[in-house]
């Protein structure tokens, strides 16, 4: 193998780390309180809203089922008004985001249901406003199990960004696909294989560790 | 100081009306113990709910200190609650927080100053006698240790009442009677309202000096503990007093039992109910002499509530079979209800 190729891995192994924690980061910062405000306004806790939480959800699951690489295409315009370019890493991260999101909020609602009701409850009994229960008792509550969904959105996203290389931004899928897939080079093929392989087992082992050392249910 | 007035609540499931509560009436007085006791599904859990309104009821008035609190906006209602400490079945402790922060979480809900907020957090564990777990999570601590910080927890916002959810339900005998005995303490010492919900005749009798009973919704009977132990007039009420005192009898006792004496079994087996009605007579030291048996006491569970003695024996008579049920007869006239078991 080449310098040159080399080169191209190691800075293909950074597009996508960049991407997909960029992007996972974006996504949070989206997705977290659509997931806090879902699970806020459904019946029976207390914000509950019919309406706001039916919009909510529809908008959700219509961003979910658009395929990703469509949903790349389709932002072309709202990527340019972003970030001012349609093509490179930075335009790839808009729509990576904004994918990443709704996955992220019905992570974090499901999370969410998973506390024991009376906590809730306790909360309210001493006086709690609904900020203070979501910062007080939600978040750190449901922290352990934020952090596997993080981990799980991480490695949705080392998926997602090899198809980063539609809008040009590079990345390890990109250089799988051209010079691997299209260029008949297996070495190459197996070379990325190995590295996404061991980008997934990283950010797995790594979520695996901090979620357990908040959790202290046991 | 709480008043519950023409109280109703009606859930709708399915479009099928269900009356949780209809037509409460309560006055709970400063400084008193007030238990609320009914079995599973009677609506106690949904009553006590009521006061702090985390139930809000359909109709009627909730009123603390003469203010109704079913009026009050959000804000001004949250403000009511931190005077209203709160304990559950299930402790719901946050997980997350070690003791000290559960502790302190409703003082930050009112941003407290740190060193108010140390300060009052320690002595409160002092009280529940958990200083040395401070630094624990919940996690690690044994169900009555959790409650003793949730009563810490209720109140650390100096509350002027404190609600307790089936406080005791999930703990043991033993852990129970010490969580009650923190509680009367706290009652006395802090002059704090308590009003307990409970399925358990056992801890309206520790603790509390009124008491309502609560089937269907509505409220059956209600007054003075020594009052409705000793002269209840309906019969679940009767049940639960009746369900406190309980004894039961030994496996080696029912193996050997018979109906009908024979050469071998002529021990009379009985149980003795002493329900308040019965005079303060020693009848059982007068039945021996009267009579001339012999008596073995098996089991009994005996209380003295306000000037009644309440309570069950299990006992073994021994003599002529003509006396034995002489006495028997004695004691009825006594008012005291004889319930045959059989022969030993």
């Amino acid at each position: 193998m080449s310098d040159a190729m080399l080169w191209m891995l190691l800075r293909g192994t950074w597009e996508t780390i960049v991407m997909t924690f960029v992007s996972g980061f974006f996504g949070f910062c989206l997705g977290l309180p659509v997931g806090v405000l879902l699970f806020m306004t459904r019946d029976g806790q207390m914000l509950a809203n019919k309406t706001v939480n039916r919009t909510v959800a529809v908008l959700v699951n219509a961003f979910r089922s658009v395929p990703f690489i469509i949903l790349i295409v389709w932002m072309i315009p709202f990527t340019r008004l972003v970030v001012g370019t349609s093509i490179g890493v930075g335009a790839a991260l808009v729509p990576l985001s904004i994918g990443a999101a709704p996955f992220v909020a019905r992570m974090v609602e499901n999370c969410l249901l998973e506390i024991p009701h009376g906590l809730i409850e306790a909360a309210r009994a001493m006086g709690a406003k609904p900020l203070q229960v979501v910062n007080k008792v939600l978040l750190p509550e449901a922290l352990p199990a934020i952090i596997n969904s993080a981990s799980i959105t991480l490695i949705t996203l080392v998926g997602y960004s090899a198809m980063g290389g539609a809008v040009g931004a590079g990345g390890l899928g990109h250089i799988g696909y051209q010079y691997g897939y299209v260029g008949y080079d297996a070495l190459i093929m197996n070379v990325v294989l190995i590295l996404l392989v061991a980008l997934v087992f990283i950010i797995q082992f790594l979520g695996d560790y901090i979620s357990k050392q908040v959790d202290h249910r046991k | 100081m709480i008043e519950l007035k023409n109280l109703s609540k009606v859930f709708y499931k399915k479009n099928i009306e269900i009356h949780a509560l209809s037509d409460i009436n309560l006055t709970v007085a400063e400084g008193c113990v007030y238990g609320i006791i009914g079995s599973s599904g009677a609506g106690k859990s949904t009553l006590i709910r009521c006061i702090n309104l985390l139930e809000r009821p359909t109709s009627g008035e909730v009123l603390l200190n003469g203010v109704n609190l079913t009026l009050l906006t959000p804000s001004a209602l949250a403000k009511v609650r931190r005077q209203m400490g709160m304990i559950f079945q299930h402790f719901n402790l946050l997980s997350s927080r070690t003791v000290f922060g559960n502790v302190a979480f409703p003082l930050e809900l009112i941003n407290a100053p740190k060193q108010t907020i140390q300060k009052k957090v320690l002595e409160l564990l002092e009280l529940v006698g958990l200083s040395n777990k401070k630094d624990d999570y919940p996690a690690n601590l044994s169900g009555g240790q959790k409650q003793r910080v949730a009563i810490a927890r209720a109140l650390a916002s100096d509350p002027e009442v404190l609600l307790c959810d089936e406080a005791t339900s999930a703990l043991d005998p033993a852990t129970t009677r010490s969580i009650l005995e923190l509680l009367k303490d706290i009652n006395k010492r802090l002059n704090i309202t308590v009003v307990l919900i409970t399925h358990e005749m056992e801890v309206v009798k520790a603790i509390c000096d009124e008491v309502a009973v609560i089937a269907d919704g509505k409220i059956i009977e209600q007054g003075e503990v020594s009052d409705i132990f000793s002269n209840a007039k309906s019969e679940l009420t009767q049940q639960f007093i009746n369900s406190s005192m309980h004894v039961d009898i030994a496996h080696d006792y029912l193996n050997r039992l018979v109906q009908a004496s024979d050469e071998t079994k002529k021990d009379l087996l009985v149980k003795l109910h002493f329900d308040g009605a019965s005079t303060n007579e020693p009848v059982l030291s007068a039945a021996v002499k009267l009579f001339n048996i012999d008596y073995e006491i098996i089991n009994a569970k005996m209380d003295t509530l306000g000037k009644a003695q309440v309570g069950v024996m299990l006992m073994k008579f021994n003599g002529e079979v003509n006396k034995i049920s002489e006495a028997m007869d004695y004691f009825k006239d006594k008012k005291v209800e004889v319930e045959i078991i059989g022969y030993v």
